[in-house]
């Protein structure tokens, strides 16, 4: 005997009808709508640990893109229905069909080849938006159409009631086929599915089980009951030449919000906070909603009081009664919220709306169930990194690590590990500049079900978080077209301390600096190249390899350079421009006496070949000037020289700007300079000085405040002479030596 | 449709205007009713969104917005909490109070009007001098307001402009809303509400310099916003149907104004009010003035009463003009700017609207 159990998909009315009757029925096998291929994980559902909302993930090992997930709550009746078998030591299977088949339709259909059904259905019938939503959702169609907003409330009135429990399942498979009769026909892939299922209760029969429950979606429930309208025959045509891929499955975590319809899943429900609490508490829901609303209000700091929520139950009791429902539903519940605890205005409730209408729960996976190496690894990892508390929460946590300590600073590896592997845990936010020190990183992290997947996808790379980043950037170098993402990655590698891959990196660095002929790209290189070498010694690399690639590096940009700059436009200017500076600080701070020499010879070019940009002209002097290779006169020389009327004013004023960048000190300390500008400023005509004034009001408006307040009063007092700014002033020698001793003594001197 | 009394009086009240309606609903009403109410909650939602009876009387509709917001309303009231009608000037709040107190009570006449001035005497009792002086104080002496007479009769009391009545004036409605009590400390003794007593009150949240509820009052009312017409649609029916209805009551000239002045003068005020054009376009200042739909219906009334007598009967750009700059114009000069900038830019491109653009330039 078949009894077939039509049922909503997480519709927890169904569910305790569902249970009533199994108990009632005594099956000696269960059938459950569910991918087959994971027949094997069924028996982890008696396990205690296993705690939903959890979801089947069935997937091919090969192609990791092809994965599916089957999520399912406590209060999912294929849940129960499972829990139900393996209670009573019941054998139970899964019907659907297999995923390994969905993905090779998938594959079929991708490269166009033909199947024995689409020549029965050749179009996919065009369907009315009424018509899609019956199809989409039976129960709730059903519902709406007798004037309820809320299938459960339905439900729970049509069915739940204690005369007639025995027949609704019948009387739901009669509602259905009548509602399918008057739609055209179906599409190919249910046309499978059914198909399927028929043949796997055909040959649960053949074994000679006598009396099997079969629980799918309500939707499936006529053409499942009467299986003596189908042949087969037909049934093994239908599904003859499908492509089968082998798949993996295993159990994942779930969330409350993956769950709701709001996240994009199809068969999602509305509220499953909602629904868990009239799963567990049908008696008494009402009380318990609401008084949730009121303690999450308080737990926003809103006034939110216990009368508040008595009156609010009376309000949505005596409201569902006045629109001739017996129970009060979500819409009731809600609306009476509004109107006692926010004062009519919604915005309260906005507040509190996701966990208490979605709920923040979240599933666990308990660790006797097979995963790959990887995820035990990444487990372990997290408890030594002292993340457990944050990993698998739903709510985002902002963490700051302070990576002078060793446990902040494992899990500082940890995060940038997982980023490098493409599970994007924590991402870095920006430290603000006012911090201090680079020992601060902040992270916001936010766990999502998907990492779930990324896992197994990385798990490719390794066994081991270490190992598997490690490879991972590896495999990226040997991919990397240009300079610039070879240094980005030898930058993500030390953060994620995976020395063994920088010493890698080092290899491809060397070789693709060596071809690179791309100046640019050099340069672009060259401060993450330093940076490794700064930090690569506080973190056991070996550091002697990338200083050989700098060797090298920098005689090719010093000889380069300077042809580089000529003739370039705007734009590029001002990126060099932007890197030159740059290197500059770089390789001052490496300090290497052969390396500066060669740059500063390199920037002496620059500023002597009349065809480069005023701007690289400028800023090039200003370096050499102030590292001392051009003393005073020189840089008097070079800027009369730059500013004489013969030059275009237009570059003499990039020149200024390139000269003055980050600070106007010099021209304040170096009348010489100044008296120069003011002459230059002096001697242009009107015209051109309304066409320079944006460039020069750019260049000084970058100056500090007390820099400018100081200008300004130069510029009013006219010419400066040479000693004027070091005047001597009156001092008053008898008052100053009265201070002497107190000095002699701060300073620890003896008299 | 329209039920002209023989009582003449300028505007009956709605117990007497709907007296049939009521008649029939609770004829046909047969589901349970609280004690001392006239219709049950459901005939109460019915007369105020209207609808078709079984025995095909058709109940006029009188509130047209959201039925879930009525339906919370009627709610409140059963469960004994006093209703509290928020929202901007015009959403009908005391429109909806008057008809739920006459559905209920069949007696929408037990009215305190909020003011600045009032004193706790208005929300409780006063004395009879002439008894006082004569017999001393006793029972007899006492002048019930409208919430003591109605707290004896079992009837809906209501309070307008809940928050323009002073703050500790206000509280004095605690007692009597919590304990359905009103002490009279005078004689030692106390009113005890019968059952059917409530209140409904009506506050505007436009308003400045009004008196906030205090939060132990505030926790016996359940909050009701009444919203602005989501549609255009829908305000320009309410429109309609409110200009038919009031000029029948006044005896204007039966011509009713046409649907496409209406849309022209709702299009006006929703646009002003929202700070865009209809077609989000555009962005506009907003004048100082509230705009609601009762000021359209009062427009449209007034534009009427200007063509029935001093034009040819059928309402013009020209009849409206007037009423339409004394709606929007409020400041007089911040408002007039407003007005005259939406004339130029917005009112003069549009093709149809070329005779409206030039009545209201004429009268600026």
């Amino acid at each position: 005997m078949i009894s077939v159990f039509g049922i909503r998909h997480h519709g927890p009315g169904s569910t305790k009808s569902l249970l009533r009757a199994l108990d009632k029925l005594q099956p000696d096998l269960v059938l459950i709508e569910g991918p087959p291929d994971a027949d094997k994980e069924i028996e982890y559902v008696a396990n205690p640990d296993l705690k939903p909302p959890v979801a089947l993930l069935v997937y091919n090992p090969k192609d990791l893109s092809q994965a599916a997930y089957y999520p399912f709550a406590a209060f999912s009746p294929e849940w129960q229905a499972m829990k139900f078998a393996l209670q009573r030591k019941l054998p139970v299977r899964f019907m659907d069909l297999p995923q390994a088949m969905h993905f090779g339709l998938n594959q079929m259909e991708k490269d166009n080849i033909q199947l024995p059904i689409d020549q029965l259905y050749r179009n996919e019938p065009a369907l009315s938006p009424e018509q899609i939503a019956m199809r989409k959702d039976p129960m709730g169609f059903a519902a709406r159409a007798s004037g309820y907003t809320d299938s459960e409330r339905w439900w729970e009135m049509l069915f739940e009631r204690e005369e007639n429990t025995d027949d609704i399942f019948p009387a739901i498979t009669e509602l259905i086929e009548n509602m399918r009769a008057d739609l055209p026909a179906k599409s190919k892939r249910e046309q499978l599915r059914e198909a399927y299922m028929r043949n796997v209760i055909r040959k649960a029969e053949k074994e000679g089980f006598q009396n099997i429950a079969v629980v799918c979606g309500a939707w499936h429930a006529p053409v499942l009951q009467h299986l003596n309208r189908y042949t087969q025959k037909s049934d093994n045509a239908l599904l003859k030449g499908i492509k089968k891929i082998k798949t993996a499955a295993t159990w994942v975590p779930w969330t409350f919000n993956r769950l709701a319809m709001q996240s994009g899943y199809n068969s999602g429900v509305i509220s499953p906070a909602y629904y868990d609490l009239l799963f567990n508490n049908s008696e008494d829901f009402v009380i318990r909603w609401m008084s949730k609303v009121a303690q999450l209000l308080r737990s926003e700091d809103l006034d939110a009081s216990s009368a508040h929520a008595i009156e609010a139950v009376r309000l949505a009791n005596t409201l569902s009664t006045i629109r001739g429902n017996a129970v009060a539903g979500l819409d009731e519940l809600y609306e009476a919220a509004i109107s006692i605890f926010c004062e009519g205005h919604d915005s309260k409730m906005k507040l509190i709306e996701k966990k208490l209408i979605v709920g923040d729960r979240i599933g666990d996976v308990p660790s006797v169930i097979p995963v790959i190496p990887l995820q035990k690894d990444l487990e372990a990892k997290i408890k030594t990194a002292r993340l457990s508390k944050e990993w698998k929460s739903t709510d985002e946590v902002i963490k700051e690590l302070d990576l002078r300590k060793a446990s902040n600073l494992l899990a500082s590896h940890l995060l940038h590990r997982l980023h490098i592997l493409g599970i994007p845990w924590g991402r870095q936010q920006n430290v603000s500049k006012r911090s201090t020190g680079s020992f601060k990183e902040i992270w916001k992290l936010e766990w999502l079900p998907d990492f779930a997947i990324s896992i197994i996808e990385a798990g490719m790379w390794g066994n081991t978080v270490l190992a598997a980043a490690n490879n991972y950037v590896v495999s990226k170098a040997q991919d990397a077209k240009t300079l610039p993402e070879l240094t980005a990655l030898v930058g993500n590698a030390l953060n994620a301390d995976l020395p063994d891959a920088v010493q890698e990196l080092v290899h491809y660095l060397r070789d693709r600096s060596a071809l690179t002929k791309d100046v640019e790209h050099l340069l672009l290189a060259m401060p993450a190249l330093v940076d490794a070498v700064r930090y690569g010694s506080t973190r056991q690399i070996d550091i002697s390899a990338l200083e050989a690639v700098i060797e090298n590096m920098v005689p090719r940009i010093c000889i380069a350079l300077p042809n580089a700059c000529v003739s370039v436009d705007e734009a590029a200017t001002k990126d060099l421009f932007e890197s030159i500076i740059e290197v500059n600080n770089k390789l001052n701070i490496l300090n290497n006496e052969d390396h500066l020499k060669s740059w500063y010879q390199a920037l002496e070019r620059i500023v002597s070949t009349p065809k480069v940009n005023g701007l690289l002209r400028g800023s090039s002097t200003r370096m050499l000037f102030d590292k001392e290779y051009f003393d005073i006169i020189d840089t008097v020389t070079k800027m009369r020289y730059s500013l004489s009327a013969a030059n275009e004013t237009m570059d003499a004023a990039r020149w200024i700007e390139g000269f003055l960048y980050g600070s106007g000190l010099l021209l304040i300390h170096q009348p010489d300079l100044w008296n120069i500008l003011d002459d230059w400023i002096d001697e242009l005509p009107m015209d051109n000085f309304k066409e320079l004034l944006p460039i020069l009001r750019r260049t000084f408006s970058a100056f500090s405040g007390p820099e400018r307040a100081k200008m300004l009063t130069l510029a009013k007092h006219g010419q400066l002479t040479a000693n004027e700014s070091q005047e001597n002033h009156h001092f008053n020698e008898e008052r100053a030596e009265l201070v002497l001793p107190t000095i002699k003594l701060l300073l620890g001197l003896k008299h | 449709m329209a039920k002209k009394k023989s009582t003449k009086v300028l505007r009956p009240h709605a117990e007497d205007a709907y007296a049939e309606e009521l008649k029939k609903l609770s004829a046909i009403d047969d589901r349970q009713r609280p004690s001392n109410w006239n219709l049950s909650p459901w005939a109460v939602v019915t007369y105020l969104m209207g609808g078709t009876l079984e025995d095909g009387t058709v109940i006029e509709p009188k509130y047209f917005g959201n039925r879930r917001l009525i339906e919370i309303a009627v709610a409140t009231l059963v469960t004994d909490r006093a209703l509290l009608l928020i929202g901007i000037p015009g959403t009908a709040k005391t429109w909806v109070s008057e008809h739920l107190a006459a559905a209920i009570s069949g007696d929408s006449k037990l009215l305190v009007q909020g003011s600045a001035g009032m004193n706790e005497d208005a929300l409780r009792y006063g004395w009879n001098y002439a008894q006082l002086l004569a017999k001393g104080p006793s029972k007899d002496a006492i002048v019930a307001s409208p919430v003591l007479n109605a707290m004896q009769d079992g009837k809906i009391a209501r309070v307008e402009e809940l928050t323009r009545i002073p703050s500790d004036v206000q509280d004095t409605l605690i007692t009597v809303l919590s304990e359905k009590v009103l002490p009279v400390p005078e004689l030692s003794s106390e009113i005890q509400a019968k059952p059917g007593f409530n209140l409904i009150a009506t506050a505007n949240d436009r308003d400045k310099g009004v008196n906030e509820l205090s939060s132990a009052l505030r926790r016996r009312f359940n909050t009701v916003v009444m919203p602005l017409p989501k549609t255009l649609d829908e305000e320009v029916n309410i429109v309609k149907t409110r200009v038919e209805k009031i000029g029948s009551t006044l005896d204007l000239p039966a011509k009713t104004a046409s649907v496409k002045e209406i849309q022209r003068l709702v299009m006006i005020f929703r646009e002003l009010r929202s700070g865009a054009t209809a077609d989000g376009r555009t962005k506009l200042k907003s004048p100082s003035s509230t705009l609601s739909t009762a000021e359209a219906i009062s427009v449209i009334n007034s534009g009427q009463a200007l063509a029935a007598h001093f034009g040819d009967g059928t309402l013009k750009a020209d009849d409206l003009a007037a009423g339409i700059t004394g709606a929007i114009v409020k400041d007089p000069v911040q408002d007039k700017m407003i007005w005259q900038e939406y004339l130029e830019t917005i009112v003069k491109e549009r093709k149809d609207w070329k005779d409206l653009y030039r009545a209201c330039k004429e009268i600026l």
